[in-house]
């Protein structure tokens, strides 16, 4: 059992270090507060080996993952994307981690090493006011009606002792409307009448009393076309992506080719409220999970009711973060809260018979019911109640597909978790404290359903007898644990504090060994957790420093002879001296040891003991003074390390720098970037061959160079862009290279109809292996509709 | 020579007026009638009506303005049956604004470190550094406050007390003695922080215990 674990520890660690698949992932600086981001991964090979991305990410302090399939990129861009709206509404660290399924399914996540205890982080930034002069009043979404007929104002307060006044002109869609507006001591206006649906641009140049000519950002504004008009209100989207790839090699026909449409409404009338969801998918197959998803739902004061797809959040434990098709419903007063789900966590699928033979199994409906009563103000002290009911249905697979002469291959399982939570406010929310707890009841095998008292083999003193209660629970000598214990209960509890500018995440999860819920079956059992994350900013924002630490462990129930452990530590820090420049450096340890004493007579037992440690230094630079070409220049450096403390078989290293310069030009509409990236790989190992140890080092560098250029037309209507990459590997491994063209644009057609079609190249040579050269085309095409 | 010295005071007058005249805050939108009292003559204020120092804005039944400081940083909004006195000056940069509000309700929602926020009532000063609240004036002055965020400073204009308002809190002064803090009623101001689109709904109780309540459709 011990190799096994360590087996798959190593296995763990050695997959992405030797994996075809090679990924880079350029972290953020900051996520600005209230604005989403978008988060990258590229792939520098193996992009074609890729079956899909999965971003698990959640607000630092928060025990589960959100996870959402990132967007595939092309062999010319290999990038897999994901816009994170998620990040706008956190007010703490956005912590995530990529988990990348090859085709032939191995998973490899970054970071590679225990990433769900040491993610990757994003500290949050809350911007100070901008102030460039020209200050835009009015249109403010939150104040002002943007209809055929609306009103510009724009404040020159901040230089209202700088400015000429009968300088200043205002030009409204190109024109000068200075006639038209009233000019004050401190500010403009210009009402702005009968103007057509579409986007409206207007900005303000004048001339300083020294004489220099000054002007606005060009603001722009969408007056949405009225036409037909509902009798409700009702806005939406629509969108409809296509891609395809063809691969050009002898051997290798790996083409490939995919559709998809998102359809999203939103509307309301008097005290009706709706919203829904349609997506729809080439890659949806009976023989898979849905990848189709809709949803419909209906809020009226005090009651919500959703129907479709949707991922209700009762309590850690017992559902949360995952997606349940079927009926939910919520009734909400202010100190009462009731909430029901009742669908299928998966649908059923059938296996693969051939010819009497099961290759492979399938998979049971699994339904859900889950219920929550809440009690108490959400702002001040709620406690709440609940439980889960998971049970995969027997009667929807067909008996060949999991039942193999008398034997099965899989297994039909019930499982009920009920817990209670509560949560304390204080302080307008500044201090907040909460627990929750939650217990199992989980068979693994239903098959054969309950057995009566008189059954049991062994003597277990059950109140109740079983067959009385099939209904509710399962219970046989499937049972795991045979009798619930401590072993069963998992509890969290938490404390954020915010005061002044520190916020203070602390967390301790303590999941026992033999705590199932299918509901939350992402949760790692027989672990102990305890999360510290304390972020603080100072000197008017300009600094943010960022300190934290998870601390896990196993044998939660002390049952084990050893105990593995698990230490994250993270420090950032960034400053910025103004707002052109910026310097951040952050250090990153961990280390995963199991505790294990080797028997040195015995060469095949062996401790686990990996460190890892990285640190990060970046700064960059906005250049006004290049005329007509202000650039933003930026330098990152990174260097780490992950060695086998215990053993010494492995020690790698890596060292990458990258340069980047972001040109954005004056006087044309075209904006550039230049970006050089150089990585050194030292892979050092030790082989032990029989009596022989073999200390093999493997030297290697990748050099990248990135340029692309991008024009914006017709007032940010059309903007076409070109890019072009090229990546080659050279050392100890294979010489290796590979060039990528893109271009593409997308084109606003009218106001909220937006197209964009983008077509890339890519050739790759291998000199030690002529015959795995090959090219490969891609084509990306999306129509959007907003309405 | 006495030409140009009546043209020189013409134009030291001019240039006093126009410094006298600089404009502090925007109407951004107007909604039924709202007087605006600019040199003791009477307008009817629209949206992107100019607020100079000493403008009354006066809303009447049914009627609300939003009014955005010159700077960008403050909006209030001056509900239905109410007087307000915009004034603001221009200090190191940044503007001081400091109102006087004679009668009726107003939201205003403040950015911190923008200059001074102070608003006058009859009988207390309320001075703010970057919150949300809701001020309430009465026929006889008395003076409810409610803080909906941050923390709001009250302060009585006869005896001095004076207290700080926390988020979630609301105080009731008649202007002299003990400022009475209690906390909002759950519920009280729910319908109220939200989209322009809704409807405000603010529910008010006076010393006599009688409950009033405002109700106002924004769209």
């Amino acid at each position: 059992m011990k190799k096994v674990f360590i087996f798959t520890f190593l296995l763990f660690i050695l997959v992405p270090l030797f994996s075809e698949i090679i990924f880079n992932h350029e972290q953020p600086l900051n996520l600005v507060r209230g604005k989403r981001i978008i988060l990258d991964l590229e792939i520098r090979e193996g992009f074609s080996d890729v079956e899909k991305v999965t971003i698990f990410f959640r607000q630092a302090g928060e025990t589960a993952y959100s996870e959402k399939e990132m967007e595939a990129g092309s062999e010319s861009n290999p990038n897999y994307s994901s816009i994170m709206s998620e990040f706008a509404g956190y007010s703490s660290n956005a912590e995530y981690y990529f988990e990348v399924q090859s085709k032939a399914g191995n998973i490899i996540t970054y970071p590679s090493i225990q990433p769900e205890m040491n993610p990757l982080r994003i500290s949050v930034y809350t911007p100070q006011n901008e102030n460039n002069g020209f200050v835009l009043l009015s249109p403010d979404a939150a104040y002002s009606d943007v209809t055929e007929n609306f009103l510009i104002a724009i404040s020159i307060f901040a230089i209202s002792d700088e400015i000429e006044h009968n300088s200043i002109k205002l030009f409204f869609d190109g024109k000068d409307v200075t006639s038209e507006s009233k000019i004050f001591t401190n500010a403009l206006t210009y009402q702005a009448s009968n103007v057509k649906p579409g986007r409206h641009s207007y900005y303000v140049k004048a001339n300083l009393i020294g004489g220099s000519a000054i002007e606005s950002v060009h603001w722009i504004t969408s007056v949405a076309d009225r036409g037909f008009e509902l009798p409700m209100d009702l806005t939406g989207r629509a969108l409809l992506s296509m891609r395809y790839m063809n691969t050009s090699h002898n051997t290798l026909d790996d083409s490939d080719k995919s559709a998809n449409f998102l359809l999203s409404l939103k509307g309301s009338h008097e005290w009706l409220r709706f919203k829904s969801k349609l997506y729809l998918s080439s890659l949806e197959t009976s023989s898979a999970q849905a990848v189709n998803k809709y949803s419909l739902a209906f809020y009226i004061p005090h009651f919500d009711l959703t129907i479709g797809d949707h991922a209700p959040k009762m309590n850690s434990f017992l559902l949360s973060c995952k997606n349940v098709q079927g009926i939910h419903t919520k009734l909400d007063f202010k100190s009462f809260r009731l909430l029901f789900t009742h669908g299928n966590l998966k649908r059923s699928v059938d296996g693969k018979v051939i010819q009497d033979t099961l290759i492979s199994s399938g998979t049971f409906k699994q339904k859900n019911n889950s219920l929550r009563l809440e009690f108490g103000n959400p702002q001040k002290f709620v406690m709440g109640f609940g439980f889960a009911k998971n049970k995969d249905d027997i009667g929807s697979l067909d008996e060949q597909y999991y039942n193999l002469n008398d034997s099965l291959s899989i297994s039909p399982k019930d499982n009920l978790v009920f817990g209670t939570d509560f949560r304390l406010s204080l302080m307008n929310q500044r201090l907040v404290v909460g627990s929750e707890v939650a217990m199992s009841l989980f068979n693994e095998n239903i098959i054969d359903g309950a057995i009566s008292l008189d059954d049991f083999e062994e003597d277990i003193n059950l109140p109740i007898d079983p067959l009385d209660f099939e209904n509710i629970f399962v219970i046989n000598e499937s049972m795991v644990p045979y009798k619930p214990g401590m072993a069963s209960i998992a509890l969290k509890s938490y404390l954020r504090l915010f005061f002044y500018r520190n916020l203070l995440n602390i967390s301790l999860t303590k999941i026992g060994s033999s705590f199932n819920s299918l509901s939350t079956n992402y949760l790692q059992k027989d672990a102990m957790i305890i999360s510290f994350n304390d972020n603080l900013m100072l000197m008017n924002n300009r600094l943010a420093l960022n300190f934290g630490f998870n601390l896990s462990s196993d044998n939660v129930g002390n049952t084990k002879d050893n105990t593995s452990t698990s230490t994250a530590i993270f420090t950032q820090a960034m400053y910025k001296p103004n707002d052109e420049m910026y310097f951040n450096i952050n250090i990153n340890t961990s280390g995963s040891e199991d505790g294990f004493v080797p028997d040195e007579d015995d060469p095949v037992s062996t401790a686990v003991d990996i460190r890892s440690t990285m640190i990060g230094f970046g700064t960059g630079y906005y250049m006004k003074q290049i005329s007509n070409a202000p650039t933003r220049l930026s330098l990152n450096f990174s260097n780490s390390l992950n060695k086998d403390d215990a053993n010494s078989t492995f020690e790698y290293q890596r060292n990458n720098i990258t340069l980047s310069a972001k040109t954005a030009f004056e006087q044309l509409p075209l904006t550039t970037l230049f970006s050089y990236t150089f990585t050194l790989n030292d892979n050092s190992q030790i082989v032990k061959q029989d009596t022989l140890t073999i200390f093999v080092k493997e030297a290697s560098n990748y050099n990248s160079i990135f340029m692309r250029g991008e024009l914006d037309l017709m007032e940010s209507q059309l903007r076409p862009y070109l890019d072009f990459r090229f990546n080659f590997f050279k050392g100890d491994i294979d010489s290796q290279a590979a060039q990528m063209f893109n271009i593409g644009t997308s084109y606003e057609i009218m106001s909220n109809s937006l197209i964009s079609a983008d077509a890339g190249f890519k050739m790759y040579q291998n000199a030690e292996d002529p015959d795995s050269d090959y090219s490969r085309f891609n084509f990306k095409m999306k129509i959007s509709q907003k309405f | 020579m006495k030409k140009k010295i009546f043209i020189l005071i013409l134009m030291f007058i001019f240039a006093i007026s126009l410094i006298a005249q600089e404009s502090v805050g925007i109407t951004l939108k107007v909604k039924g009638d709202v007087i605006l009292t600019h040199e003791e003559e009477n307008f009817k204020a629209q949206n992107g009506s100019e607020l100079v120092n000493n403008d009354v804005l006066e809303s009447k039944t049914e009627s609300f303005a939003v009014v955005k400081f010159i700077d960008g940083s403050s909006v209030i909004k001056l509900f239905p049956n109410s007087i307000l006195t915009i004034n603001a000056e221009k200090t190191n940069g940044k503007l001081n604004k400091r109102s006087t509000m004679k009668l009726g309700e107003l939201w205003a929602k403040v950015t911190k470190n923008t200059g001074d926020f102070i608003i006058d009532t009859p009988t207390t000063v309320v001075s703010v550094k970057g919150t949300r609240f809701v001020l309430s004036v009465s026929e006889n002055g008395f003076t409810d406050l409610y803080t909906l965020e941050g923390v709001v400073n009250i302060k009585n204009k006869k005896d001095d007390n004076e207290a700080d308002v926390g988020a979630g809190q609301k105080a009731h002064s008649t202007g002299e003695n003990e400022i009475i803090l209690s906390v909002i009623e759950d519920g009280e101001m729910d319908d109220y922080d939200v989209s322009l689109t809704e409807i405000l709904n603010i529910n008010l109780k006076n010393d006599a215990g009688e409950k009033r309540s405002i109700k106002i459709e924004l769209e």
